[in-house]
């Protein structure tokens, strides 16, 4: 027990509670309405999406993992880079557009869109549900980022009910403050959880380094074959087509998950959105600033420290950051630090129960069990699916082995990828039939989910084999390739037998953002 | 003849447009609309997306910068280059929207 440590960190939560409670008053509007309570009634102007969204998309699960990887792995941990560099062009071009026909229409979920573009609730369900299935293992891990810190805190951690007490607590808080102020509950916090996120990130980035002897000395401690990816030879691309594929795959994900089409619609325009998008960048700064931080705490030889063993035999590579926390700082400023990564793991966990209650409301219930609901109905489903989801959520950690969540997660990306065709495409041309999609999709999926069993869902990549090459890369673009040959081929041959349907409630004009 | 439509969140009975779907059309009916991104736009989006996708190129130790290998700070350095391309686009939209 480190009394400092959690009194910090108690301190930090209790007023973060509180924020999330007192922010339903905030720019206060009926939440008894589906876009107020959901979307914060599309709003937040350019600081709060700021905050919104770097609070959205770089998660504690993020600061767990990527320093994890690259003390694990090396140079293949580093895609999280190139992955955040490409994002931003990406939504940047063409979110705008979905943000503006999504305003025009009443949208609140992607799938709405979908619904209203091709005129198909089969569709619209199909894309609704690959992003509600993606969306719940990514909140069981945003949990299992709280449970590392509360192991770090020197708390009990299961097994037992005992030791899982800390981890209902911190469930308990989440649920209430999202139940009852919705979307703008995670948006103020998310300006405490930056505040503490940027403190402790400088100080790790400005006294580890000069602890550990500089970045030369830091570099040198890494084995060799960690510090690159492996060369080219002989027609066998290896972890270099993999890096590639996996940041690209994983950028072109990120933009049509759930909680990102939350985050983005909740915005008061598309002006609003884009200058985000300029400085929202400085996030990755931080993410590559702490997937440096792996490299650390290989160099420190962490998981060597006998008073730090123990931890990285439970949790492994994962507690490489709370690791260099506890290790290198006083008890008080590692309690700020585990804050930080609990309180990071709040915020999107709660925008995502929000867009899988979205997702549920509009597109099942509404859209095929009660649909003469009233608007208030509607929300107050969507409240209450909000707590089944991190209820779910909450279960799946306690009773499935924690690897189930990581290969749902890595699983996840490659089933968003598999809307791209219907969401994207559909921004741009109503060229597609519905139908087309829908075999593309399904092509998509089955072939994505047989590639990963190759591996026994541990790894997503896939050796595609041309002639003298070998080609590895990630399942879900090969997937998503896949689905879009089946897409157009389908689409060619419906349009040539004259059965193509060209239902369309959206016009030109609704797209220029 | 009239057709089911999909319009905040429920579907409900709509005539059909007579002007027809806006999909092939879509583009070429705003050719110069401000808010459209110009194919010059696009090139300084596409720009910090290529630094990052050319893994042979950087995937090598030297040049090192304060002891850190190319690989990362290759990398590293696109992230706020990345922001001064995403930023010149949107100067360029927002002068373009006054003008109009």
């Amino acid at each position: 027990m480190h009394f400092w440590t959690i009194a910090v960190f108690l301190v930090c939560f209790v007023l973060v509670g509180w924020i999330g409670l007192r922010a339903a008053r905030w720019q206060s509007g009926d939440l008894r309405e589906l876009h107020e309570w959901g979307l914060g009634g599309r709003r937040f102007g350019r600081w709060v999406t700021w905050f919104l969204i770097g609070g959205d998309l770089y998660t504690a699960y993020t600061f767990i993992a990527v320093p994890a990887l690259v003390f694990g792995a090396g140079a293949l941990g580093f895609f999280a880079l190139p992955y955040t560099v490409l994002v931003y062009p990406l939504v940047f071009a063409i979110l705008p557009r979905l943000w503006s026909v999504a305003h025009r229409h009443g949208y609140v979920t992607a799938a709405d869109f979908v619904a209203g573009r091709y005129g198909s609730p089969l569709l619209a369900l199909a894309v609704a549900a690959t992003g509600f299935v993606a969306t719940m293992p990514y909140i069981a891990l945003q949990l299992v980022g709280i449970q590392v810190v509360i192991a770090a805190l020197g708390l009990p951690t299961g097994p037992g009910w005992v030791g899982e007490i800390p981890l209902f607590v911190a469930f308990a808080v989440l649920a209430a403050f999202t139940y009852v102020s919705g979307l703008r509950a995670p948006a103020m916090i998310a300006i405490v959880k930056d505040a503490l996120v940027y403190i402790t990130i400088l100080a790790l980035i400005l006294v580890l380094p000069i602890k550990l002897g500089g970045f030369a000395a830091i570099f040198a401690q890494v084995p060799r074959d960690h510090l690159l990816l492996p060369a080219v030879h002989g027609g066998q691309l290896g972890l270099q087509s993999f890096y590639v594929t996996l940041a690209l795959g994983s950028a072109m994900a990120l933009m049509f998950y759930p909680h990102a089409t939350t985050a983005v619609l909740s915005a008061r325009g598309t002006d609003t959105l884009r200058w985000n998008w300029v400085f929202l960048p400085a996030y990755s700064l931080v993410l590559g600033l702490i997937a440096l931080l792996g490299f650390m705490a290989q160099a420190a030889d962490l998981s060597r420290m006998p008073d730090l063993a123990p931890y990285f035999q439970t949790f492994g590579p994962q507690f490489a950051m709370p690791g260099l926390l506890l290790h290198f700082f006083p008890q008080w400023f590692a309690g700020l630090g585990l804050a930080a990564v609990a309180i990071g793991a709040l915020v999107p966990a709660s925008i995502m129960s929000i867009a899988a209650a979205n997702l549920f409301t509009r597109n099942l219930y509404k859209a095929y069990l009660r649909p003469q609901c009233s608007p208030h109905d509607e929300t107050q489903m969507a409240k209450w699916m909000s707590l089944v989801v991190k209820l779910g959520a909450l279960l799946f950690i306690l009773f499935l082995p924690l690897q189930f969540a990581i290969q749902l997660q890595l699983m996840g990306g490659i089933l968003i990828l598999q809307t791209l065709p219907a969401i994207a495409g559909g921004l741009y041309t109503r060229w597609f039939d519905p139908r087309a999609l829908l075999m593309g999709w399904l092509a998509g999926m089955g072939w994505g989910i047989w590639a990963l069993s190759l591996t026994s869902f541990q790894k997503s990549v896939y050796a595609l084999s041309l002639g003298s090459w070998t080609i590895p890369g990630y399942v879900g673009i090969y997937a998503l390739l896949l689905n879009l040959l089946v897409a157009v081929l389908a689409t060619l041959v419906l349009r040539l037998v004259g059965l193509a349907h060209r239902r369309d409630i959206t016009q030109t004009a609704d797209y220029l953002g | 003849m009239s057709e089911m439509a999909y319009r905040n969140g429920s579907f409900v009975t709509m005539e059909p447009d007579l002007h027809g779907p806006a999909h092939t059309m879509t583009e070429s009916r705003h050719p110069h609309h401000p808010k459209r991104l110009r194919w010059f736009d696009i090139l300084l989006l596409a720009i910090p997306c290529v630094a990052v996708l050319i893994v042979p190129f950087y995937n090598r130790v030297e040049p090192k910068l304060w002891g850190i290998p190319f690989f990362y700070w290759w990398q590293l350095m696109w992230v706020p280059l990345c922001s001064v391309f995403l930023g010149l686009v949107y100067l360029r939209l927002r002068r373009r929207r006054a003008g109009s």
